[in-house]
């Protein structure tokens, strides 16, 4: 075949089509100079040149690139099958989106927590330091002196590492009401180790966090310097007050990174020894080998594996159980991919599960609406058994008719997955600005990356051939003789005992569905009537934390008196 | 009579090489092509008549024919086809793996055939 062909194709159609009609002439003349009637002549020449439509097709194809001139032809087909039948078309293109839509945001969720991407230096060579004591689960916390015998211990494995400790604080700029921000607490060399760029200003120095309470700077997360400083580029070099003590605001972090804990996202962040003065935390406090509240990170050095690490946390986890007999007995060190830790437990199985079970749910109600578009395809499919008879008698092969009718249900699915993905962006912007009715200040950010639109268009295409590939195989199977003896009313009959196996696929799922979200709700009803151990009718509870506007322990002590002597007067 | 698809199937390996030995000795149109392998064969290759225009096509196609339209006997229109130099060429080639292919099976049979003699 040949672009020229190709160009020429409907020449050579007509010019194959007059020599094919010349040879028929022929026939007939000489089948009436054998005897025969006009009609018989004919008809016999026709039975012996066979079907006229399957030769064209053959010599056409010969000319042309079929695959793509097909396609081409089905997709316009479909798109006014569809068209033809808007009722159906939109029963079926919605049945899809919201299946389509419940995945794409459930996927989200899932991306979102657990493997997007954290926007460091290379990703995969960050590991996460986990401890263990009297065989307890690994917990992503260390204390400060653990902090520094592994940082000193692991020079050979780990290039760099750091620590991170969060807290709650009160932030106020300008003498405005304290706001409660999440703070991290990070040692010198965390950007740096992270390799992250400030966006405005600087960055933390290695040298920063070494000296308690000497380095009153902050660097501020994109996100709440855009909320609550309007993305003022004059922030950079001012003091606002944390807790009340005065710190100089001298950058804000990248726009993409978020922290390294994804679901409650960092607002601040502080050099580690501002603990001291910013959390009223006594040094000897902060330097105690119990006090394990910060998480450990280590970049590898280039060729080191995780397993060598662990060998060099192991030596240091002997020495500190041999220095520290009381505090330290026991302890045991170990290295975990980065994002096991992501949820603030190290447990990474427990993520495998929850994310696999969701997701299975999500595929549940995909399924079932798969079945559904199924079944409306297959009652569709006996109306148009009598189009496809016809067809097929007209020469049409059995793979093109397959093939057409696949490209009705993929494209059915695509348009669902168009509009599955909108759903999906609603439903995920409804989830992350979800009120948690809790004091932390969670944000989440469930967006919309390469990896969820690639994963909608794939659940939709596949979607597209589950649907399709029944009514589809069935209806290039209909039996011409049945169908014409029937005088075209269609026969369902075979297909009785699958749709069968479909509505009960069908039902078992919805049931299962329904039971799970009922033992959701109830559990949730549970927990509101649950026995606490004490009457909970007409207590109220009410937090506050005084040392957000700076108040000292004697401060507080003196204000919560005030407070109770207030509320215990009369009418008060 | 070749009726099932995959005698059709076994004859379209040969087809080409029975219309390139029907236009040996002269230029013919395609239902002269059908009608004189037909004949030639006693009747035992009665083809599908439709079936002979892809062939005629792909071997036009290959250069192994050459094609224009004339007037038939019966004083119609009809397009004629003209063997190629190269034509003869495959012709010669397709005949010798022909004969080679007959001699091959003819010896398996052979022994089949002195077997069952025997018994």
């Amino acid at each position: 075949m040949s672009l020229r062909r190709f160009a020429h194709r409907r020449h050579w159609d007509e010019e194959r089509m007059r020599e094919v009609e010349a040879h028929l002439a022929e026939e007939i003349d000489d089948n009436r100079a054998r005897g025969m009637t006009p009609q018989e002549a004919r008809r016999h020449a026709y039975i012996k040149f066979g079907n006229t439509t399957v030769i064209r097709e053959e010599i056409r194809q010969m000319n042309s690139f079929v695959a793509i001139e097909n396609l081409g032809r089905d997709i316009r087909y479909a798109m006014r099958q569809l068209l033809r039948n808007p009722g159906f078309a939109a029963i079926a293109i919605l049945t899809l989106a919201l299946g389509i839509g419940v995945n794409t945001a459930i996927f989200s969720i899932t991306n979102g927590l657990f493997f997007s991407s954290l926007h460091i230096r290379d990703e995969a060579r960050v590991a996460e330091i986990g401890f263990e004591q009297k065989s307890d689960s690994w917990q992503p916390n260390l204390s400060m002196p653990e902090y520094r015998e592994v940082r000193d211990g692991t020079l050979n494995v780990f290039s760099e590492v750091i620590g991170e400790r969060v807290g709650l604080d009160g932030l106020s700029a300008q003498g405005s009401k304290p706001d409660r921000v999440l703070t991290s607490y990070v040692t010198g060399n965390y950007f740096q180790m992270l390799g992250v760029e400030p966006l405005l200003g600087r960055l933390f120095r290695p040298s920063e966090g070494d000296t308690p309470g000497s380095d009153p700077v902050m660097v501020l997360s994109y996100q709440y310097w855009k909320q609550h400083f309007a993305g003022d580029p004059g922030i950079i070099g001012r003091q606002v007050a944390l807790n009340s003590h005065p710190v100089t605001v001298i950058g804000i972090a990248p726009r993409n990174f978020r922290g390294l804990v994804t679901a409650p996202q960092v607002q601040v962040y502080l050099p580690v020894a501002m603990i001291v003065s910013i959390e009223n935390e006594p040094l000897a406090t902060l330097n105690k080998e119990e006090n394990r509240s910060t998480h450990l990170f280590g970049r590898l050095l280039p060729g080191v594996s995780r397993q060598r690490a662990d060998a060099a946390l192991a030596v240091v986890a002997r020495r500190l159980a041999a220095e520290h007999p009381d505090s330290e007995k026991g302890a045991a060190l170990r290295s975990f991919p980065l994002y096991a830790g992501r949820l603030g437990d190290l447990d990474s199985q427990g993520i495998d599960v929850a994310a696999a079970f969701f997701l299975g749910l999500a595929g549940l109600v995909l399924l079932l609406a798969c079945v559904n578009v199924a079944n409306l395809l297959l009652v569709r499919a006996s109306v148009r058994e009598r189009e496809m008879v016809i067809r097929s008698a007209l020469g049409a092969q059995r793979s093109r008719l397959i093939r057409q009718m696949m490209t009705e249900s993929i494209l059915l699915a695509l348009l669902g997955g168009i509009a599955g993905i909108g759903f999906g962006a609603w439903g995920s912007s409804m989830l992350s600005s979800v009120n948690l009715n809790t004091d932390l200040p969670v944000h989440f950010d469930f967006g919309f990356d390469s990896h969820v639109l690639v994963f909608s268009v794939g659940i939709a295409l596949l979607a597209g051939a589950v649907v399709g590939i029944v009514p589809a195989i069935r209806l290039s199977r209909a039996n011409l003789n049945l169908i014409l003896r029937e005088g075209g009313r269609g026969v369902a009959g075979g297909s009785s005992k699958f749709r069968d196996a479909l509505v009960i696929i069908q039902l078992g799922s919805a049931l299962m569905l329904l039971i799970i979200a009922a033992l959701f709700t109830r559990s949730l009803a549970e927990s509101t009537h649950a026995n606490l151990g004490f009457n909970p009718a007409n207590v109220l509870l009410l937090t506050m934390d005084p040392s957000e506007i700076g108040y000292k322990d004697p401060q507080t002590r003196d204000f919560y008196h005030e407070l109770l002597d207030r509320v215990r007067a009369p009418g008060g | 009579m070749v009726r099932s698809k995959k005698e059709q199937e076994l004859l379209l390996g040969t087809l080409d090489m029975l219309i390139l030995q029907t236009l040996v000795f002269e230029a013919a149109h395609g239902h002269t092509i059908a009608h004189v392998i037909e004949q030639r064969s006693d009747d035992v290759l009665q083809i599908e008549q439709g079936s002979l225009y892809p062939a005629l096509h792909r071997l036009e196609d290959r250069g192994w024919l050459t094609t224009n339209w004339g007037v038939s006997e019966n004083n119609r229109r009809a397009r004629f086809y003209r063997l190629t130099a190269a034509g003869r060429k495959q012709l010669k080639v397709e005949t010798n793996r022909w004969q080679a292919m007959v001699k091959a099976i003819g010896s398996v049979m052979e022994n089949v055939i002195r077997a069952a003699e025997q018994e």
